[in-house]
């Protein structure tokens, strides 16, 4: 799941123009992502220049 | 700028800005060309921190290049400069909403008929003829208008300045810094704010990077650049390149400044390209508000936009696909090249198209790099 650093980003919107199902939106109170959207790529995290985002894998679940 | 020039022409115009302060948060070198600059708008000495004589251009192997250039260009106090120019624009009758966020577009028949903004916690309809975005390179107008394609990752410079304070420097020159291999496909700049400030920045292409951070290579080269130093403030962003005249129209919506992707895409400059958009964007809406009102008017304004710096832009963008495949050793070559360019050591003009394709044609190698860049 991605996840944002909030103490590390600077909402500069580097990140919003290559989230290709436009998950980020960049609002007057900080990066949103929207999860539903997102599908874990990671590009946005690549290239994010403040490494602000962050992949967590997700714990698979025993059943 | 296009807030300014519509209300100059008479338009009512509406200036939404998502912040509550216009020119901030600041995500900009801050380095402007003189001449750019002042054929645009009447300069004020308030706007300036600097003003740029010169250039001192570092490469790999200790390679290096100095040009003395007067009246090159200034570096800016932005968040000065863009609320100046909010208030010209309102000094000609331009409304200005501050903290007024636009999160939708109104379809309507003749394209969209306006837009919806969250402002002071509410959501509002401003309906409009004409909208234009000039709200940077995530710009939420352009996304929701299905204009243009995502930015290709490997040309796609990001970058970190810092204020860096407590130095010594000579205030009136700049420091480019080349090395493909800590800023591929970018470079590490010093833009002097005054003889003790500088913006302190590095752009690259990421998914090149290897491992460090930017925050610690502009760290690292600041130990080594400065006998002491502290950093005042911290900034990120992503810079754009240019994607052809599509970014910047879509029917009644006309995009401008990073939002249209109108930048140098080899050095990132994009403070006279915005400005220039906004200026035809501006006038553009006065012509087709009093003369037709035909969505077909408004493609006067890539018209013109590209009949003035098309070239130019697809030129540099085709020497930052270039800088993006160089070799360290290439770099040492360019900048030889460079030095017989400027014989002296001085110009008072640099032709930067000229340049650029003198550049590229001058190594056999760069030819081969060129290999499916096609140069005009």
């Amino acid at each position: 799941m991605l996840t944002l650093m909030e103490v590390l980003c600077t909402e500069c919107g580097a990140c919003v123009p290559v989230c290709h199902v436009n998950a980020l939106r960049l609002t007057i109170s900080g990066l949103k992502i929207d999860q539903n959207l997102c599908d874990d790529c990671k590009v946005c995290a690549l290239i994010c220049p403040v490494s602000a985002l962050q992949i967590e894998e997700k714990e698979l679940e025993t059943v | 700028m296009a807030a300014y020039h519509a209300a100059a022409a008479g338009l009512d115009v509406l200036l939404l800005e998502k912040h509550n302060q216009i020119g901030v948060p600041l995500c900009c070198g801050e380095a402007v060309s003189q001449s750019g600059l002042e054929e645009l708008v009447d300069v004020k000495q308030s706007w300036i921190a600097t003003s740029i004589e010169g250039v001192d251009v570092f490469g790999p192997q200790d390679s290096s290049l100095t040009i003395r250039h007067p009246r090159a260009g200034y570096i800016l106090e932005r968040k000065l400069f863009d609320r100046d120019l909010a208030m010209m624009a309102a000094a000609k009758g331009a409304q200005i909403r501050i903290g007024s966020e636009a999160v939708g577009l109104i379809p309507g028949d003749n394209g969209y008929r306006g837009v919806i903004v969250e402002e002071l916690g509410e959501r509002r309809e401003y309906l409009a003829e004409l909208i234009i975005a000039a709200d940077g390179i995530e710009s939420v107008i352009g996304r929701l208008a299905g204009v243009g394609k995502p930015i290709p990752l490997k040309l796609y410079n990001t970058a970190t300045q810092f204020l860096v304070c407590g130095i010594d420097i000579p205030p009136d020159w700049i420091e480019f810094h080349f090395d493909p291999d800590q800023y591929p496909g970018g470079y590490l700049w010093v833009f002097p704010k005054s003889r003790h400030a500088a913006n302190v920045g590095v752009g690259l292409v990421m998914i090149d990077r290897k491992g460090v951070s930017q925050a610690d290579l502009l760290i690292r080269f600041c130990q080594k650049r400065f006998s002491r130093f502290t950093i005042a403030e911290r900034s990120s962003g992503g810079i754009p390149i240019f994607q052809g005249k599509h970014h910047l129209l879509k029917e009644n919506i006309m995009l401008v400044g990073d939002a249209a992707r109108v930048v140098d895409s080899f050095s990132g400059a994009g403070i006279v390209n915005g400005m220039l958009s906004g200026k035809i964007a501006g006038e553009t809406a006065a012509a087709y508000c009093y003369d037709g009102h035909s969505l077909a008017q408004l493609k006067s304004y890539p018209r013109q936009f590209m009949k003035l710096k098309g070239r130019e832009l697809s030129i540099y963008l085709k020497a930052h696909k270039l800088m993006s495949r160089l070799k360290p050793d290439d770099l040492v070559s360019a900048i030889q090249f460079l030095k017989g360019y400027f014989p002296d050591g001085y110009t008072t003009s640099i032709n930067g198209v000229h340049l650029a394709l003198k550049l590229m044609r001058h190594n056999p190698r760069f030819i081969l790099l060129s290999k499916g860049l096609v140069f005009a």
